[in-house]
């Protein structure tokens, strides 16, 4: 079914799900991959750590950890969060409520310059912990 | 001194060639691409290069982290709470290694370069350490 488009609140965490290998001493910024949509992420209000690890995962659960954003902080880096449930046009099948994109400003879009933004991200993502 | 920092650095690279090379197709549930060899490969040579050049310049070695990317480049970083340099070695040899370096402050900056000016990035950037 299709869910309505809510406004997420700058207080509200976003979950990522990361895996292992991206993470070392620091959390690595390619952590947070933009495809021509945005970054994925999953709003609180629909999710929680567990949920992000597992559902639509792949792989066995101890392969992922899961980082959260507040999404003031995203949005404090000239970054957008916006709810974007799916499905969606073009993920027609998903049905995931909880489902959010933080995008890039048209301008750094067009420059290509993404690296400063993933790193930044990296920098302000917090790991939760998890069994 | 300087051997021990080279067999660190070996040890490093061995242990990251065998976690990167072996990543499959979608390793990350978002349609990742796999590391190729020639990619790893550079990404060795600049590390390499990079330790022989500041080791001629009497400047500290630090191991950096090394991370696969999912468009099938590797990403190498230096952190501290001073300072952040990111190089990203992408899988097109046409492309030059992107950069970002910042000291969380004022000094910031973001772009393409040469193995040269990583290098010069590099100790600049390593000075603060």
């Amino acid at each position: 079914m299709r869910y309505p488009t809510e406004d997420i609140p700058d207080k509200d965490l976003l979950f990522r799900r990361i895996p292992q290998i991206f993470i070392r001493v620091n959390i690595s910024p390619s952590a947070f991959s933009f495809n021509e949509d945005g970054c994925s992420v999953n709003w609180e209000k629909y999710s929680d750590p567990e949920r992000t690890r597992v559902e639509y995962a792949r792989h066995l659960p101890n392969y992922y950890s899961v980082g959260a954003l507040k999404a003031g902080d995203v949005r404090g880096i000239d970054l957008k969060v916006k709810h974007n449930p799916l499905p969606n046009e073009r993920e027609k099948t998903v049905d995931n409520r909880t489902h959010c994109l933080i995008t890039l400003l048209p301008e750094i879009r067009k420059s290509g310059k993404i690296l400063k933004y993933q790193a930044l991200l990296a920098n302000l993502c917090s790991l939760i912990p998890l069994d | 001194m300087e051997g021990n920092q080279r067999e660190k650095l070996e040890q490093q690279l061995q242990e990251a060639r065998d976690n990167l090379l072996s990543l499959e197709y979608n390793w990350d549930d978002r349609g990742a691409k796999k590391i190729e060899e020639a990619t790893f490969q550079r990404m060795v040579e600049f590390l390499f290069d990079l330790l022989e050049n500041i080791q001629q310049e009497g400047i500290k070695w630090e191991l950096p982290e090394i991370y696969p990317g999912t468009k099938g480049e590797v990403l190498v970083q230096w952190k501290t709470d001073r300072f952040q340099l990111v190089i990203v070695i992408p899988e097109d040899t046409l492309e030059p290694a992107i950069y970002y370096a910042t000291d969380y402050d004022k000094n910031e900056d973001e772009g393409t370069a040469s193995n040269e000016r990583l290098n010069s990035l590099y100790i600049n950037w390593a000075r603060q350490f």
